[in-house]
């Protein structure tokens, strides 16, 4: 009998196949996505559609009936057109069916030649899965306070929240990738900075000089700043605690200057680019990272194009999760450097460029692959709580935390009055939860210590 | 070793420098600055909007702030809220106490639950148990702590509605009287409107702890160390607790130190939602009236407390494990 080896895709594939809880994971997520790419066909309504009269603020989701209450007996299912009241106690609007305008049957594969819609921004149509006809409405979970259909602005919201995630990632590891690979690759090799006179030679008598004056006025600013931190301190009494602190600071930015200058003239001013990089990703691990996400946040205005709103979240949100990243990616990237394939690629003549591509990235694969379906989870949930405290994206675009945030506006009455408009926050919750399944299948498969 | 932590401490001296100016300079890159809404007021003139300007130093240009807000935190002194007219310190302080009052029961809570669940998943691994746990546990990770602190103040004032016995309050620190109850019937009473805050607070953490525990555990566990304990003939409780689980705790010493300005750093969005008056909603209002001290002094104390943190996790874990040297 003849045997062939497995692939090592196969064997993933195998191992991925056994984690049963990843392959739900990914079907859902399949499902999801596909709602959110399609979804001016899945939603019943433009998400921005709303009656001014009669007004369907707050509606309860529809109650979808199977059996005909006439005959009794089992029919295809409709729903009933409702009216509406004011509450005299609450002030709040009720809603209650009304058989008297008949039955409206639940159809599929609609036409709205009133809403269409385009998919992709490209394809326009009007196909909607379901519907029922005018003037019936149905409503999966509800409308909002507007009387939107919740349920299709929670499928639109979807392209938003589920975008969002996976833009952030790439970002955040495209940042990664990059510094953490530099800083691996690079470290020990420091870049010089400066040139010392007695190699003025060549090019050198260019750059020479041009670095000798950068320094000066790297030197002369820091100087310049301790002097002006002397100046600026209260003058009190001749001798006291704040004349120490000046003076440490004066010694501090004299010492610096001259540190500056002896390095100058002798040998050049070396940076070892991991110690900045690390130092980068140290400073801004160093800042609560909600609360650094909301200063930064802060530095925009709120009012300012929606689009732009958006890719600013993906901006930000990838700028905060780079960091981390970048850190294991040294650490592998540092590893690798120093295995024999890659001192026999440099040995015959390899460029660094080609060392890192060839050689070096794909030692970073499954771990980048791992981790980026483990993190996009994350940065689901870091959109939805800015969007939930008002900071993400806005109007007219629509998100799930956006729509949670909608949700509980009104206090609690809101949505204890309300339970369907807290329909967003599960869709949240079944995102997040399938990526970190299909993550946690996706480690499992490609590692091969974890393999059962 | 003292080489090494003198080394440590340099080392944080320009993080500390770059932290806090990329801090300040984060604050002052929002368009305007804490006057700005005043000069909407008509009732201030543009003269008591430039005089508070330099009174606050506003006017000056930003590095001098920066130096300005230097020599005052050399001095221990952390700058003026412009919101509240008071200085950061006396601000923050019954901020981050109240924050703690959720930080510090839930934190001990995580690792209660969290160490004892990663050890069960890891004796038992891929048991019923071990898979219902790691579900639940993915579960809390899953669930946003927004949504989950919306649920369970859905559920209470529904078993309020039904009942008419709220269980645990949904909302604030204090009943109303608060002022007027004896001292221990006020500690209760804050105790009890904490409960469902803390839990809430906690849900989100488990998932990560316990997965690192069990991953530790597997580890120590396939050691052949735990073969030769096991071949001794020792007791399966005892080669479990002596000799594999003191191992495998040994990474989470490092975390330790990752807890003291997650200690001041508060409770996030469950002190939102649930209107707890903690540090993150005073934050959120910090960044919308543009306080710039409030904020920039905020992150300082976090900043230095991590530092502090860090260098403590790491002392720790060469005191508790002597393998790892420093040179």
């Amino acid at each position: 009998m003849e045997r062939t080896s497995a692939s090592q895709f196969a064997i993933a594939l195998r191992q991925f196949r056994k984690h049963r809880l990843a392959v739900w994971g990914g079907r859902i997520l399949l499902v999801l996505y596909l709602m959110a790419a399609f979804a001016g066909f899945f939603s019943p309504y433009d998400p921005n559609y709303y009656e001014l009269f009669p007004p369907k603020g707050h509606h309860p989701p529809s109650r979808i009936h199977f059996v005909d209450p006439e005959t009794g007996r089992l029919s295809r299912p409709f729903v009933y057109a409702t009216k509406r009241s004011i509450d005299p106690v609450s002030l709040q609007p009720r809603y209650e069916e009304d058989p008297s305008q008949g039955k409206f049957y639940i159809r599929f594969f609609v036409r709205t030649p009133e809403q269409p819609y385009t998919i992709f921004r490209v394809f326009r149509s009007d196909l909607r899965l379901l519907g029922v006809d005018p003037p019936g409405r149905i409503f999966l979970m509800g409308t909002d306070n507007f009387g939107r259909d919740l349920f299709s602005r929670v499928v639109y919201g979807g392209q938003v929240s589920l975008t969002i995630g996976i833009l952030s990632a790439l970002v955040s590891f495209a940042l990664g990738l990059l510094l953490g690979g530099i800083a691996g690759y690079f470290s020990g090799r420091s870049f010089r900075l400066s040139l010392p006179p007695s190699a003025w030679r060549g090019v050198g008598l260019l750059l020479g000089p041009l670095s000798l004056l950068l320094w000066l006025a790297v030197g002369g600013a820091a100087l310049f700043l301790a002097l002006s931190f002397v100046r600026l301190s209260p003058q009190d009494r001749f001798f006291s605690y704040t004349t120490l602190v000046d003076g440490v600071v004066l010694l501090l930015g004299v010492g610096a200057v001259l540190l500056i200058l002896l390095r100058l003239f002798r040998e050049p001013i070396r940076l070892d680019p991991d110690d900045l990089i690390m130092r980068t990703v140290e400073i801004i691990a160093a800042i609560p990272s909600l609360f650094l996400l909301i200063s930064l946040r802060a530095v925009f205005p709120t009012n300012i194009d929606p689009l732009l709103t958006f890719y600013l979240v993906v901006g930000l949100l990838g700028f905060i999760g780079w960091g981390g990243l970048a850190r294991v990616v040294r650490g592998i990237v540092l590893s690798v450097r120093e295995m024999d394939y890659v001192q026999a690629a440099r040995a015959l003549g390899a460029s660094d460029g080609r060392i890192i591509a060839r050689h070096i990235l794909p030692a970073t694969a499954s771990y980048v692959i791992v981790s980026l379906s483990l993190t996009i989870p994350g940065f689901i949930l870091g959109e939805s709580g800015l969007s939930f405290l008002g900071l993400g994206v806005t109007e007219p675009y629509t998100s799930w935390g956006l729509l949670l945030q909608a949700a509980q506006q009104g206090g609690f009455a809101s949505f204890t009055d309300r339970p369907w408009v807290l329909w967003p926050g599960f869709f949240i919750f079944l995102s997040v939860l399938s990526w970190n399944f299909l993550g946690d299948g996706l480690r499992d498969a490609l590692d091969p210590r974890r393999r059962q | 070793m003292t080489a090494y932590i003198l080394r440590r401490i340099l080392y944080l001296i320009p993080t500390f420098f770059g932290a806090t100016f990329l801090a300040f300079l984060i604050i002052q890159m929002a368009p305007g600055d804490y006057l700005t809404q005043l000069e909407l007021d008509p009732k201030i003139t543009p003269e008591t909007i430039a005089r508070l300007r330099s009174q606050f130093g506003l006017d000056r240009p930003i590095y001098e702030q920066y130096l300005l807000w230097m020599n005052n935190l050399f001095h221990l002194n952390l700058g003026y809220s412009f919101a509240y007219q008071a200085p950061v310190l006396d601000v923050i302080w019954p901020r981050v106490v109240n924050s703690m009052v959720i930080v510090i029961p839930s934190t001990i809570l995580l690792y209660l639950v969290a160490i004892p669940i990663g050890v069960y998943g890891a004796v038992r691994q891929y048991s019923l148990g071990d898979r219902i746990l790691s579900f639940l546990a993915y579960v809390g990770l899953s669930v946003p702590s927004f949504f989950l602190a919306l649920i369970a103040i859905y559920v209470l004032l529904q078993i309020k509605f039904r009942t008419g016995v709220l269980i645990f309050p949904v909302s604030g620190m204090t009943s109303s009287g608060f002022e007027q109850m004896p001292p221990l019937k006020q500690w209760l009473d804050i105790a009890w409107h904490a409960v469902v805050p803390i839990l809430v607070a906690t849900a989100n953490d488990i998932a990560g702890l316990s997965r690192l525990m069990r991953g530790q555990m597997l580890e120590v566990l396939g050691q052949d160390y735990i073969r030769t304990a096991r071949a001794k003939g020792l007791a399966e409780r005892v080669v479990l607790y002596k000799h594999a689980f003191r191992n495998a705790v040994i990474p989470f010493v490092a975390t330790l130190g990752g807890l003291l300005p997650s200690l001041i750093s508060g409770a996030g969005f469950v002190e939102v939602v649930m209107a707890w008056p903690g540090i993150t909603p005073f934050f959120l209002d910090a960044i919308a009236n543009q306080d710039l001290y409030v904020i920039a002094g905020f992150l300082t104390v976090s900043l230095v407390l991590l530092m502090i943190g860090n260098l403590v996790s790491d002392l720790l874990l060469a005191w508790v494990d002597p393998r790892i040297r420093y040179e």
